[in-house]
Formats: C-alpha cells, sequence, structure tokens
C-alpha cells in the first residue's frame, strides 16, 4: 500500500520521526529551562 | 566564463575566507585549553552547527549518496536515526553531564576524562591509541570524498584534489586550533546546507517532483521505495546504529559537549543541532533519486558529484561542491585537533602535573606548539593513505566508527551515569569491545551484520559484569567527579 508521495508507509514512517524527533527537542528545550529558572541552576554563564 | 573557472572563482573565494579565519583565531589562542576546546568559551549556535558540519562530512553527502543509490529510500531510516540517535538524544543524554564532568575533572579529552574517572592511566592510553589510529582511517575516508567530488565536477585528477583539499585545513587547524575549527565549521554548515538543498530541489525539478520520482524508482524495482527495500534488515539496521548512536562515542563529536560556555547552551543548541541534523534526508534522497537519472553508474561514490553535475549550472555546481568541500573540511579538522590532543595530552601526558609541578607560562605555549605539530603530523599521514584509497567511502568509515565506539562509547556513558564502573570494568571494556569489534569485521560481518554491533554489545556487557565483579571505584574519585560535597 502507497503512503504519501509515493512512499512505502514504512518508508515515509523516517520522515515522520524526524518531525517528532524536531517536537521533541523544542519540548525538552522549555521544559529544561522551566527547571533551571525554578531551580536558579544550569551552570556557570 | 569557463566552468573550470567558475569552479575555480568559487573555490578559492571559499578558501581566503577559510585560511583568513585560521589566521584570526590563532592570534586569539594562547594556551592549550584555547588550541582544544576554545577556551570553553563557544556558545549554541556555533557549537550546535559545528556539531552538524563535523558529523555530516563529505562521507554522508557521497557515501550516503552512494548508499541511497544502491539501496533506495529505506535509507531514510538512516537519516531518521542520525537526527533522532546522533543529534537530539546525543544533546539530551550527554551534553549536561559531560560539560560538568570534564569540568569537574579538569580534562580536555575524552581519552582524559575516561583517564580521570576511573583512575586509570592504562584506560587512558587505551582509548588514545584507538582514537589516534582510527581517528585517521576515518579522516581518509573524509579526503577520500572530498577527493571524488572535485574529481567528479572540475575533472582534476583525483590525487591533486585530495592534496589541494587536505593542505588547505592542514593550514588553518595548525594555526587556529579549536577556535578556527568551530568557527569555520558553522560558516561551512551554511554553506552545506545551502548546497545541498539546491542539489535536492533542482532534482526533484527534474524528474517531475518527489511523487513522479517514487513512482519511477517503484518502476525500476519496488524495493527501492519500501522499507527495509533491497538492503535487508541487517545492513540498513547496522549501518543506522553505527552512524548515529556511533556519535556517542565519537571524540570529535563529544568535544562540542564541554567547549560549550555553559549548560544554558544545550537549549537553544539542541533544537539548532536537531534542525540543522534533519538535512541528512537530502544526499540520501536526492542519492535514491539520483537512479533514475543516471542509471548505470560505474562506481555509486560518483552518484551525488555526477547528479550535480547534470542537474545544475556552473554556478549552482560550484557552490554545491563548496558545500561539500565544508563538510569534508570541517570534519577533517575537527578529527585533526582531537588526534592532536590523543598524541599531546594523552599520550605524552601532562607532565607537570604529574609531578604535582604548577604550569608555567611557557609550558603553554610549548603545549600549543606541540599540538599544532601533532595535527600538521596527523594530517599528513592521513593525506599519505588517501593517496591510495583503500575503499567505498562509507564502509572505510562505518569501519573505523565501530571500532571507536566499541572502546569508546559506553565508558563514557557509563562513565556519567554509573558510579559503580570502575577502572577494571572500563580496560576490560574497551579490549573486549575493540577485539570483538575488529574480529566481527575480519570475519567477513557474519548474518551481514557490521562490526560495531557485536563491538558495541559485548562491550556494554563485559563494563557492567567486570565491575560488578571487582571492588567499586574509590570514593574520592566519585565525589570529585560527580561534585559531592561542592558547596
Amino acid at each position: 500500500m502507497t503512503g504519501p508521495f509515493g512512499f512505502s508507509w514504512g518508508t515515509f514512517a523516517a520522515l515522520l520521526v524526524v518531525a517528532g524527533t524536531v517536537l521533541l527537542a523544542i519540548v525538552w528545550a522549555i521544559v529544561t529551562a522551566t527547571r533551571d529558572d525554578d531551580d536558579k541552576g544550569g551552570g556557570d554563564e | 566564463m569557463s566552468n573550470m573557472a567558475v569552479y575555480t572563482t568559487v573555490l578559492t573565494a571559499y578558501i581566503v575566507v577559510l585560511v583568513a579565519m585560521g589566521i584570526w583565531m590563532g592570534r586569539r589562542t594562547r594556551n592549550a585549553e584555547d588550541f582544544y576546546i576554545g577556551g570553553r568559551q563557544i556558545g549554541p549556535w556555533v557549537t550546535a552547527f559545528s556539531f552538524v558540519a563535523a558529523y555530516f562530512s563529505s562521507v554522508v553527502i557521497i557515501g550516503g549518496g552512494a548508499f541511497g543509490y544502491r539501496f533506495g529510500m529505506s535509507t531514510l531510516w538512516v537519516a531518521a536515526s542520525n537526527v533522532l540517535i546522533g543529534c537530539t538524544l546525543a544533546w539530551i543524554v550527554l551534553g549536561r553531564r559531560l560539560w560538568e564532568f570534564t569540568k569537574r575533572l579538569d580534562t580536555m579529552t575524552i581519552p582524559g576524562f575516561i583517564g580521570k574517572r576511573y583512575g586509570s592511566r592504562e584506560a587512558e592510553i587505551f582509548s588514545a591509541v584507538i582514537i589516534f589510529v582510527f581517528m585517521i582511517v576515518y579522516n581518509v575516508s573524509v579526503l577520500v570524498g572530498m577527493g571524488r567530488i572535485m574529481e567528479g565536477l572540475m575533472g582534476i585528477p583525483y590525487t591533486t584534489a585530495v592534496i589541494v583539499a587536505g593542505l588547505i585545513i592542514l593550514i588553518y587547524v595548525s594555526i587556529g586550533g579549536y577556535l578556527a575549527v568551530v568557527w569555520t565549521s558553522f560558516v561551512q554548515a551554511w554553506i552545506m546546507l545551502f548546497g545541498l538543498f539546491l542539489l535536492a530541489f533542482a532534482t526533484l525539478s527534474r524528474v517531475g517532483g518527489l511523487t513522479a520520482a517514487n513512482i519511477q524508482l517503484a518502476a525500476i524495482d519496488p524495493g527501492l521505495v519500501t522499507t527495509p527495500g533491497v538492503w535487508g534488515w541487517s545492513g540498513l539496521m547496522s549501518y543506522a546504529l553505527i552512524v548515529s548512536l556511533g556519535v556517542w562515542g565519537m571524540p570529535q563529536l563529544l568535544v562540542r559537549f564541554y567547549s560549550m560556555k555553559s549548560t544554558r547552551v544545550l537549549r537553544l543548541g539542541v533544537v539548532l543541532a536537531t534542525l540543522g541534523g534533519a538535512m541528512a534526508i537530502l544526499p540520501y534522497m536526492t542519492g535514491a533519486i539520483s537512479r533514475i537519472l543516471l542509471p548505470t553508474l560505474e562506481h555509486p561514490d560518483l552518484a551525488i558529484p555526477k547528479l550535480a553535475q547534470l542537474v545544475l549550472n556552473p554556478w549552482g555546481g560550484a557552490i554545491f561542491m563548496a558545500g561539500v568541500m565544508a563538510a569534508g573540511m570541517s570534519t577533517f579538522a575537527s578529527v585533526l585537533i582531537i588526534v592532536s590532543g590523543a598524541i599531546t595530552r594523552d599520550l605524552r601526558g601532562n607532565q607537570e602535573e604529574r609531578k604535582g609541578k604548577k604550569r608555567r607560562p611557557q609550558s603553554d605555549r610549548r603545549d600549543v606548539m606541540i599540538g599544532r605539530v601533532a595535527s600538521l603530523a596527523a594530517g599528513l599521514i592521513s593525506l599519505a593513505i588517501a593517496y591510495r584509497p583503500p575503499g567505498l567511502v562509507l564502509v572505510i568509515t562505518a569501519f573505523a566508527w565501530a571500532v571507536i565506539a566499541s572502546a569508546c562509547l559506553w565508558p563514557v556513558v557509563l562513565g556519567v551515569y554509573w558510579k559503580r564502573a570502575n577502572s577494571a570494568g572500563v580496560f576490560s571494556s574497551m579490549i573486549a569491545g575493540t577485539v570483538v569489534a575488529l574480529g566481527w569485521m575480519i570475519a567477513g560481518k557474519p548474518f551481514g551484520i557490521h562490526g560495531f554491533i557485536p563491538g558495541v554489545f559485548i562491550s556494554l556487557v563485559v563494563l557492567i559484569v567486570v565491575s560488578f565483579m571487582t571492588p567499586p571505584p574509590d570514593a574520592a574519585l566519585i565525589s570529585r567527579a560527580w561534585g559531592e560535597g561542592e558547596v
């Protein structure tokens, strides 16, 4: 069965993983910033 | 203006900028910490994009394109694992801890970290030797990639191309050290990204878009658009893991974490590195599509250079070539600094520190000079081997990464997460991982599995088992590494 853009679904899933990873990075950055602000930590600057 | 004149103009302008940056940064390099880790003063943009540039060398562009050509769209999974495991998770899992540990232990190389974290000079020397030997092997593959692209696009002999590229890098690395490496890598990452987008856009336009490309590929062989397709699971999984999980043991990438000016760099850095890393999709995809436009290539490594020649005009081709050169140069330069550090810091050792003496200014100057000479020597050895290339670009890379990761990956990861990991465990793990990885590859990769997989697996098992069977590490050593008792 063919997925979007003529990819097989198994191959298209690789592109979804990339998109999901970008989302993960953004969420982690926000969570870390919030936690560091609460802790007043995060390394010396 | 002839094609050759266009290529020469673009390349010359690019090289002048790099050498100027090397000389400029050389003036800011005053001591060994500046030379090897930029004085721990690097911000998020430069850290992230120099990470991406060092990660995605000419190997990924030329070698990844070649794999795309041979195995089709399933290679997009290699790109996905590059982004998820090689970029994002590496930053999240290792970034903060490595920065903190190397700062507390006052070390600026991976062997140095291993030596101090585990209190083992043997482990430090062993990892430095492995890094020295196999990083040079890796550098050979990077040079071969650059030579192939200049040969394919400019029509100049491969050997001339390799010598020109190698000598330029040697000049700016030996003068400017790590600061030159990260700043040139930052610039190179943008040139590389632009070049890859240019090629992908021109290629897709030529074949009528992505859907049309997939339909045409499926007509050649349905296995070129499915996963695992013509490659098969063992080959796909092996390579995906080598070039993604392998990052976790690669000193030229890990150094980016402990050269940051603070752990706050990680927040923006992880997003930028992930976005930059996502470009790994492009060479695999364009390599796969090149099968439609270049169905009878004699050597898969020529897929991307020939494709660029076919679909880009001379100016576009010249910019793309600068991009691939940028990718190769940034990686080669990063590796040279690491190899130099392995010789001067880890194998030679810090004589004064060992004798308990206070460092003197002339020692700093001497260390920087020795670092420059060592990076020059390592580069010349790589050049000599690359003169007669021993195999496919990505195959050489995978070989070198497999051995380095088998020796260094778990000692680094468990070194910052598991207090019970001790010197006996880490030393036996390094030897077992190296022997198994090498042995597996010499045996011809049984079951189609690359030596990386058994090497890294055995290394993990041995480290855990031997650490449990032997006395725990010294409490003072652990306190210092974990920063316990600090105010």
